[in-house]
């Protein structure tokens, strides 16, 4: 038995939405529950998980409240609670003693004047108004928000330009300052590095394998994942590399993406020679290219921090970027331990970088992948809750995110993907990354190893789990420990997103 | 002489009497109200940041029941608080948090209040909402104390509340708290936020603000909205 109810025009924060459905699931009778703002893609994922949505007239501006549970008095119950949780949370009034925070910007500035950056984290459809709000106030500005048009992301950063203001974002989940972690970011150490990146996860993975090879980062500036196509110019990472450039406590500079439009990787190449600073680029998937020292060029993001590793601590980067590849025999011989075995391989990614780097490493190794977020237009997937063949899926896409927490806080969607791909019997690999850091869930190793074990006892043990972790020692979630407990959970954690990939790879026969 | 003798730890300057009978008006859990012969309203508290006019800070409640008598001897007792209510200046760097002070009408307890405010008819928020203080006699006790603070003779908001108000039209202890007041006398909470406006100190701002958040169900907000509204109309 169901209850579906609209409450029009509403817009609640996503962690109120999460934390109303978690308390409506401990209710007595109620076997599921969402609230989840009425977009296409949230139709997809109530319909998915046995809602009966034929008929709902929701707009992406409308909150739907939807409860499954035993009989009618209980779904009564339920409603009437999520509408007063949702009208009077009481976790704010607990979160509300202790110190008082200015709720407003001018508020906040008035008792923080030496500001220079401002975090915006709101719906996408304010964001941008408030971002140029911040600017002409003389603030930079990380812009965690998603959803922001282009045109609207093209006018915050000529404004900011014309101020010598950085626009970090839209869509920019990592910033590091002086060592500072803003939004999702891992407690590395600081040191000679600065890293400008789309801000993702890419940021946090290459952050990650400086600090296994003992290399600490100063900066790692976000700049949007469309920053460097031809629309914007560049306009972010052209500034934020001129600043690291010539900045004199960076040593080695990283710039890591997706392949720029050529006219801004022009830009940035001609910027870095004129500099002679050793950089290294991390284009993920981009062609193919000769080293040009002190400018190095790399493809996926292990190696670019593995060569930055190399030039920041005075070592030959050829040297490191051969041993390296000799890993790859090793994961060989390693899925052959493990056993090859016939049939589709299924991503589920939180991060969208690692998603797509995944995608191309299998592609290097002859697997041809499906995506909700494929780097060739023509591998999309029609429907992102329908994976077909070898199909990696991004659950920190847009279409999963409006109104819904990001997947490396709130596992719940992603957990429930595992027992749905244990009853395709075609499926035979599972790879997915596991994020740690501040802002990512507090314990996801343990959420996932549940799942894992739900997922292997459907599937009749037919499945491998094979994963990597980007996280450090000094993350608050405890690397090793989250180690241990997906191992415990039979999971392969390998050392890199790339590694994960290659075993992935090789553990299917062909 | 009836009764039990209290012997307070420190008394509000104002407290000029060294021994005196009082009539227990009301009990509560941090302090008791307490009335002398001629009408006037006296409190006992236990917590040095309920200090305000003819108030005096004790160990303990005394277990006196409503309509009994207590004496208090304070011969001994220092001065703990001077409710007093000098001119001084609100530093207008200050001005954009005050004003988002406002915004606490529109919370839901206070909804009421933004309901009836237009800005300059202060007369219906007299009495309105519940509690002893009513919030909207919070509210119009905020807006008089930013102007009272700034000017040394009463403004036209001021005289207009002065010639205005008639007695009797809101309970007993907001009508005191009026009366204070006008009489340039204040409560510590806000005296330490209004303190704390006049220096350039932010942390003690912040912390100022949320004593005042704290006090009472939505008295502290509802005063510091009405402070707000008064702040803008003079700064």
């Amino acid at each position: 038995m169901q209850r579906i109810e609209i409450i029009r025009s509403s817009y609640y924060d996503s962690v109120t939405l999460m934390l109303v459905a978690k308390e409506l699931n401990k209710l007595a009778g109620v076997t599921s529950s969402s609230l989840v703002m009425g977009t296409e893609a949230n139709y997809n994922i109530l319909a998915s998980g046995g809602f009966d949505v034929e008929g709902l007239d929701a707009t992406p501006n409308d909150l739907i409240i939807a409860v499954m549970g035993e009989d009618s008095s209980i779904l009564e119950n339920a409603l009437k609670t999520a509408k007063e949780y949702i009208a009077s949370p009481p976790w704010k009034k607990e979160a509300s003693a202790g110190d008082y925070r200015p709720k407003s910007l001018d508020g906040a500035l008035a008792v923080q004047k030496d500001s220079n950056i401002a975090v915006i984290s709101v719906a996408g459809r304010y964001a941008g108004d408030l971002a140029m709000d911040c600017i002409d106030k003389g603030l930079n500005v990380m812009l965690f928000s998603d959803n922001v048009p282009l045109e609207k992301e093209i006018d915050l950063k000529r404004a900011a330009s014309e101020k010598g203001l950085l626009v970090m974002g839209p869509d920019c989940g990592t910033v590091i300052i002086r060592g500072k972690a803003l939004g999702f970011a891992n407690a590395c150490p600081v040191g000679p590095v600065g890293i400008v990146a789309a801000a993702g996860t890419g940021l946090q993975e290459v952050h990650v394998q400086l600090a296994r090879r003992g290399v600490g980062t100063l900066h790692g500036i976000g700049t949007g994942g469309r920053d460097v196509k031809t629309e914007v110019g560049g306009i972010t990472t052209l500034a934020a590399v001129e600043a690291l450039l010539s900045d004199d406590e960076i040593g080695t500079l990283v710039v890591v993406g997706k392949p720029p439009a050529k006219e801004v990787e022009d830009k940035i190449l001609d910027l870095v020679k004129r500099s002679g600073k050793p950089s290294v680029f991390g284009f993920i998937g981009g062609q193919a290219r000769c080293d040009e020292p002190p400018v190095y060029i790399c493809s996926e993001l292990e190696e670019t921090a593995c060569v930055a590793a190399a030039l920041a601590k005075g070592e030959d980067p050829v040297t490191a970027r051969i041993e390296l590849k000799a890993k790859e025999e090793r994961l060989k011989k390693k899925a052959e331990e493990i056993g090859l075995r016939k049939g589709y391989i299924r991503g589920l990614f939180s991060g969208g970088t690692l998603c797509y780097e995944a995608q191309l490493v299998l592609a290097k190794h002859g697997i041809d992948t499906w995506s909700n977020a494929p780097f060739s237009k023509e591998k999309k997937l029609e429907n992102s809750l329908r994976p077909t063949a070898h199909s990696i899926i991004d659950y920190g896409e847009d279409e999963f995110t409006q109104g819904r927490l990001h997947p490396m806080m709130d596992l719940t969607f992603r957990c429930e993907r595992f027992l749905t791909e244990a009853s395709d019997p075609e499926v035979s690999v599972i790879l997915f990354d596991v994020v740690l850091g501040y802002g990512c869930n507090p314990d996801p190793a343990s959420l996932i190893a549940e799942a894992v074990t739900a997922s292997r006892v459907k599937s009749g043990g037919r499945i491998a789990y094979v994963a990597s972790i980007c996280g450090f020692d000094n993350d608050p979630q405890d690397f090793e420990k989250q180690k241990k407990i997906l191992e415990d959970a039979g999971v392969i954690v390998c050392e890199s997103n790339a590694q994960a990939s290659v075993l992935a790879a090789f553990l299917l026969a062909r | 002489m009836y009764g039990m003798v209290i012997k307070p730890i420190s008394v509000s300057a104002d407290w000029n009497e060294s021994l005196k009978t009082y009539n227990v008006v009301s009990v509560y859990r941090r302090t008791v109200n307490i009335e002398d012969t001629e009408g006037r309203r006296c409190t006992l508290i236990t917590e040095p940041g309920d200090f305000s006019s003819r108030t005096a800070l004790v160990d303990s409640l005394p277990a006196a029941e409503k309509g009994s008598f207590i004496s208090v001897a304070a011969d001994d007792a220092k001065v703990g608080y001077d409710p007093s209510l000098p001119v001084a200046r609100i530093c207008k760097e200050w001005l954009p948090l005050i004003l988002e002070w406002q915004g606490f009408l529109a919370d839901d307890d206070l909804a009421v209040l933004a309901d009836v405010w237009d800005g300059v008819n202060w007369k219906p928020l007299i009495g309105l909402g519940p509690g002893l203080t009513p919030a909207g006699d919070d509210f119009i006790h905020g807006r008089l104390a930013a102007h009272l603070r700034l000017f040394e003779h009463e403004d036209a908001v001021v005289s207009d509340f002065r010639s205005g108000y008639s007695s009797g039209s809101t309970s007993k202890l907001a009508e005191g708290f009026y009366c204070d007041l006008l009489a340039r006398k204040i409560w510590k909470r806000g005296k330490t936020l209004l303190d704390a406006l006049a220096a350039d100190d932010a942390q003690r701002v912040l912390d100022a603000a949320r004593g005042l958040m704290d006090w009472g169900h939505s008295s502290g907000r509802a005063w510091l909205a009405g402070f707000a509204f008064g702040a803008d109309e003079i700064l």
